[in-house]
């Protein structure tokens, strides 16, 4: 049966006023890893539509008897605040915030990181800093903040280019202020130090350019990098994407390999 | 006060997954009446463009409390141990939050609203429980849980099928395999695909006499409706299609209004027309007041809205 019946908790974290939304995926197993593993979503739009993915993948690790929390960052989902009040900065504190309630919760000692598009991004800079993270699985990550900006700009002048003004900054529905632009323009992972990390880097896109591959390979010390061609739900119609199946079963299986 | 949200798990098999946001104010007129915002389509209780925590912090600062939650198998509910079919499944999870809520909170009556399919099981809710009080129902797109073939064919022989899952919401079939994990996702877009096929092979025979007498029933049981649409949105067409002939006998009952939002899409993705829609549905609250018997509102145009299908 697909739900695993195991429990999933609800429940805020952190303090105002930034207290965040996560589940906890509790291991369907009497025998939980003793590393725990923390999802980090995508930002803006690509966070609604990526959730069914996300939840996906928690109940698929924690099958495999893994803790698992799903959490929003400030102003985004159900966390406290709105999106203009947030920004790259306050996001990665969120992500430290989410390993060490996992920790609290669970008992784990370690905590492997997985993070999609953005998420995937902030997830390898906070487990660099981190001594109880050697373990992240990215998926699609934006490695050029810049570029990231001007393709979903393009996305949102080609559905929403004719409809009203774009006062504020709004991509796609949500605010994108001067702050938060600036930061993303900042992000650039081909010119940034490879940290001493086991990192697996999936490619959804139906063939890796050569250059996103190199940049990806030189991530961090010790990189397994897998183009696997899958849906681009993040940015599709949310009522029609597909959930990328096979990019799980790997990712599962990789996090399952190197976590006791 | 303070803005307070709570993580909740509810329902006789605990697989219920929302968050119970507090009114920040004391209100007098409604004390006891709460609201419920239920999914669209398969998008979790957040909504799309985070529109139901924007309801939801928004209608708290008003002095109600506001439930979001998943149904049994979207967003982050499980499913029902029975498996049974969305249809029932999620009419049975819609009573057991306005039982937890009316063990919770001091309500007793209940406003339902939701985008697409969300508004679909509003209106089939309130059918079936008088608790509720009043439905916001934006972009509906077939009133109904178990359509026809023949119904949708007439609307989707005019418009192109771009909300077609609604169909695979509302088909048993298709929720248990999906539910159930018999199928992956990929499968619901064929079987889909299939009945779509099928449905525009059918010919046009419109159900208007049904979804007339229901809308009537609602509003002489003193229930009252805010009906919003994105201008241009299929749901519209189908209201059309439907309802057209019979909509100024309706209008004229003042429980009820209809609306045409413009400039937007179906769900409401550009943050200015979320902020009209919320004003919208405030403005509509406000004026209820929760009195019983009438009171004079001013009602939209909301007829030659449907007749040309445009507002000016």
């Amino acid at each position: 049966m697909d739900s695993g019946g195991a429990p999933i908790e609800p429940f805020y974290f952190g303090a105002e006023p930034h207290l965040l939304f996560g589940c906890h995926h509790l291991p369907k197993g009497e025998s939980a890893r003793g590393t725990g593993v923390v999802l980090c979503s995508p930002v803006g739009s690509e966070y609604y539509r990526s959730h069914r993915t996300m939840q996906r993948l928690a109940r698929q690790l924690s099958r495999a008897n893994f803790h698992v929390l799903r959490f929003d960052y400030a102003g985004c989902g159900d966390s406290s605040g709105e999106p203009q009040d947030a920004g790259i900065a306050q996001w990665k504190r969120d992500i430290g915030n989410a390993v060490e309630t996992l920790r609290e919760r669970s008992t784990c000692e370690r905590v492997a990181l997985v993070g999609l598009r953005l998420g995937a991004t902030l997830a390898l800079s906070v487990a660099a800093d981190r001594d109880d993270v050697d373990t992240v699985a990215l998926s699609d990550p934006v490695l050029s903040g810049r570029d990231y900006l001007s393709e979903i700009q393009a996305l949102h002048e080609q559905d929403y280019g004719s409809i009203g003004s774009n006062g504020d900054g709004e991509i796609l529905g949500f605010p994108y202020a001067p702050a938060l632009r600036a930061e993303l323009d900042g992000i650039d992972l081909a010119s940034q130090a490879a940290p001493a990390l086991d990192v697996l880097v999936i490619d959804s896109s139906d063939t890796s350019s050569e250059s996103s591959e190199a940049t990806s390979k030189a991530l961090a010390a010790n990189v397994d990098f897998r183009n696997i061609p899958g849906p681009r739900f993040w940015i599709q119609d949310p009522d029609e994407a597909m959930v990328p199946a096979e990019a799980l079963r790997q990712l599962v299986a990789w996090i399952r390999q190197r976590c006791a | 006060m303070r803005l307070e949200e709570r993580a909740i798990v509810f329902g006789r098999e605990s697989n219920l997954i929302g968050v119970l946001t507090k009114p920040t104010a004391e209100r007098e007129a409604g004390a006891n009446v709460a609201v419920i915002v239920l999914n669209a389509g398969l998008l979790h209780h957040v909504g799309p463009n985070r529109i139901s925590v924007a309801i939801a912090r928004r209608l708290a600062e008003l002095g109600f409390p506001v439930l979001r939650f998943d149904f049994s198998g979207i967003g982050d509910s499980s499913p029902r141990s029975d498996r049974s079919p969305f249809a029932e499944s999620a009419m049975t999870d819609v009573s057991e939050a306005m039982e937890w809520l009316q063990a919770e909170t001091r309500a007793e009556r209940f406003i339902l609203t939701g985008i697409c399919s969300g508004a679909d099981i509003s209106f089939r809710a309130a059918i079936a429980d008088e608790r509720v009080a009043g439905v916001a129902l934006m972009n509906a797109q077939g009133y109904e849980l178990d359509t026809s073939d023949e119904v949708h064919a007439d609307v989707k022989q005019r418009k192109d099928l771009r909300y077609y899952l609604t169909d695979a919401l509302f088909n048993p079939r298709s929720w248990k395999k999906v539910l159930t994990g018999k199928s992956d996702y990929l499968d619901i877009g064929r079987l889909v695909g299939g009945r779509l096929r099928s449905k525009l092979a059918g010919e046009s025979l419109p159900e208007s006499e049904r979804l007339v007498g229901e809308l009537r029933s609602l509003l002489d049981r003193g229930t009252r409706l805010l009906i919003l649409y994105s201008e241009g949105d299929t749901g519209l067409d189908y209201l059309r299609t439907n309802v057209g002939s019979q909509l100024p006998q309706l209008q004229a009952h003042p429980g009820m209004e209809l609306d045409v939002l413009r400039h937007t899409d179906h769900v409401f993705t550009p943050r200015k027309t979320r902020n009209e829609l919320l004003e919208r549905v405030i403005k509509w609250m406000e004026f209820l007041d929760w009195r019983a018997g009438d009171d004079s509102s001013e009602l939209p145009a909301a007829a030659e809205i449907l007749a040309n299908g445009r507002t000016r």
